[in-house]
């Protein structure tokens, strides 16, 4: 039997009761050699849960993360100290390796227009309570006041509502985050969770959580971190459907066509829908699949990488239909989308490439792959067979 | 390896950044547990699984799979404690235990060890990761109280005890249930 089975069994006999099945199972395991027989002796007689666990409980992870950062930063400013020294010896070589590398790549005759096509990048707009608009990028840092004495601090990508030293209380009224086509942006809330909003996506979220509920809004597709907090449960509130969270990490997309789609990573969500008033609890590794038209879910266990491989950097199909595939690279890379016949939508295709890339590298493999042909004229492809 | 499983690698093996938060999730607490067993003391036990965590992050080293990287963890951290417990001046205490756990000394006794140690680190952290309420009268059922005993101590009906136990055990079964889990764990 393998070991993942049998650290199960163990756990589960350990903890409460097995299913005859599983007990035959452990049984038929132990009777294989005297080491089994013994090594499951050992483990029932050492009563360590009941003594350890306490002392496991008290390790305060949160305090250990923040000092393994602290060390690596300080390593890290060694090492970019060191570049510095690098640098100044390859501007010497650096004139000659242009020359040959420009050679190498001259531009090629094309009969399409795409310079002006680029992938997405770091970039959002922040609506505070009062309405007035901040743009943000990847770039800049700074303080902003979001509301009466609430200032949060944007830095590399990222905005944090968060405090050191414990978690705002007060109010603070609704902002707003808008990632725009071809935009993305992360976010750290009041609470300490964390959120990655990916394109085409909006946000509606307090500066300042309630006592008892933390509510969002979301229109898009983002990726969820949520801060542990029993006493609060934290509702994502989308057309029609909720997702309720007891602890961690999920991926929701509400951009596809026809159904919102939400992974869990790992943790405990429920899905409830609002209209049919049910609830369906979900588990680690599981898609549900809310139709927009018939407000129905359906949950099936998937390979989660799939769905929050985006965050990574990375598209993945697994036989995705084109006319999706194509919805998502427009909204990131913000191009518009015609067919010349309906057929061709729904050819299949499978892949994995960089989100970063060039369009025309992504095109180029789809091309291949699904014998369809791209012609892009500024910011508009259009799709022939 | 399942497929999270080889990704969790990969992650590792590239420095991605996001990683070393899933390792700290995975790991870090049961580890301290791991090394205060040879060290008694939790501080330097933290200071240990700390120090083998930056020279993953610093070292060069390529990892083939969730299996000899769990090893390779055990392994790091038992070296951290006997190196401490030598400055210490107190080895003998290092080989006494090593002794009164690892009877035999063959090959595959470190594929039992490393199974005894993944059936506690999956364990205390799916334990954790209970609804709060939840997790606290099964902490006190774990440490053998009777239900009325809990009942008293958080001041809750015994039906109450009840019923938050089999949401625990229930919770735990499906936790533990998927093999996919052993990445989330």
């Amino acid at each position: 039997m393998e070991s993942d089975e049998i650290i199960r069994l163990i756990q589960l006999r350990l903890t409460g009761e097995l299913t005859p099945e599983e007990n035959n199972k452990l049984e038929c395991w132990v009777s294989e050699s005297a080491v089994n027989r013994d090594f499951l002796h050992v483990v029932l007689q050492e009563k360590l849960l009941s003594r350890e666990y306490p002392l496991y409980h008290a390790i305060d992870e949160e305090k250990a993360i923040r000092r393994f950062e602290a060390t690596i930063g300080k390593h890290k400013r060694k090492y970019i100290s060191f570049k510095h020294i690098l640098r100044a010896a390859a501007i010497l070589v650096w004139p000659l390796v242009m020359v040959v590398v420009w050679q190498w790549n001259a531009p090629q005759p094309e009969n399409s227009v795409t310079e002006t096509i680029v992938p997405g990048s770091s970039r959002a707009v922040l609506t505070l309570a009062g309405g007035e608009q901040v743009e943000l990028t990847g770039q800049t840092e700074q303080e902003i006041l979001v509301a009466p004495e609430i200032e949060v601090r944007q830095k590399a990508g990222m905005l944090a509502y968060d405090m050191k030293g414990g978690e705002r209380i007060g109010r603070g009224g609704q902002n707003v985050l808008a990632t725009g086509r071809g935009g993305e942006y992360r976010l750290i809330l009041a609470d300490g969770t964390r959120v990655f909003l990916n394109a085409a996506t909006i946000l509606r979220y307090p500066v300042v959580f309630d006592d008892e509920v933390r509510r969002v809004q979301l229109e898009g597709e983002a990726y969820f971190e949520v801060a542990k907090d029993s006493g609060r449960p934290f509702v994502v509130e989308t057309t029609g459907m909720e997702v309720k969270v007891y602890g961690t990490s999920f991926n929701i997309n509400t951009l596809r066509i026809n159904e919102i789609q939400t992974v869990l990573v790992e943790g405990s969500i429920s899905i409830c829908s609002v209209a049919a008033g049910r609830e369906y609890r979900m588990c680690p590794g599981q898609l549900a699949r809310w139709d927009k038209i018939s407000s129905s879910v359906k949950l099936q266990e998937v390979d989660v990488s799939l769905y929050t491989a985006w965050k990574e950097g990375v598209f993945r199909f697994s036989r995705e239909r084109l006319e999706e595939i194509l919805g998502i690279l427009a909204n990131w890379y913000d191009v518009e989308v015609l067919y010349q016949n309906q057929e061709i939508k729904d050819l299949h295709f499978s892949g994995y490439m960089e989100r970063y890339e060039r369009i025309e590298t992504i095109l180029k493999a789809l091309e291949e792959a699904t014998g369809v042909h791209f012609s892009v004229w500024g910011k508009t492809i259009t799709v022939s067979k | 390896m399942n497929q999270i499983e080889k990704e969790f690698i990969e992650r590792i093996n590239q420095k991605q950044v996001g990683v070393y938060r899933d390792l700290f999730r995975m790991f870090y607490r049961y580890l301290v547990l791991y090394a205060m067993r040879y060290v008694q003391l939790q501080e330097p036990a933290e200071d240990i699984v700390q120090e083998v965590f930056v020279g993953i992050w610093k070292g060069n080293r390529e990892y083939n799979s969730f299996y000899g990287f769990r090893a390779f963890l055990y392994e790091s951290v038992r070296n951290g404690c006997l190196n401490y417990l030598k400055h210490k001046k107190q080895e003998q205490r290092y080989w006494e235990y090593v002794k009164s756990i690892e009877g035999g000394g063959a090959a595959e006794n470190e594929n039992y060890a490393l199974i005894r140690e993944e059936v506690y680190r999956q364990l205390y952290q799916v334990i954790e990761e209970l609804p709060e309420g939840c997790r606290k009268v099964f902490e006190q059922h774990l440490a053998g109280k009777k239900n009325e005993e809990i009942a008293q101590l958080f001041q809750i009906s015994v039906g109450t005890v009840k019923s938050q136990k089999k949401k625990a055990v229930r919770i735990l079964r499906e936790r533990l249930g998927n093999l996919y889990l052993l990445m989330v764990l």
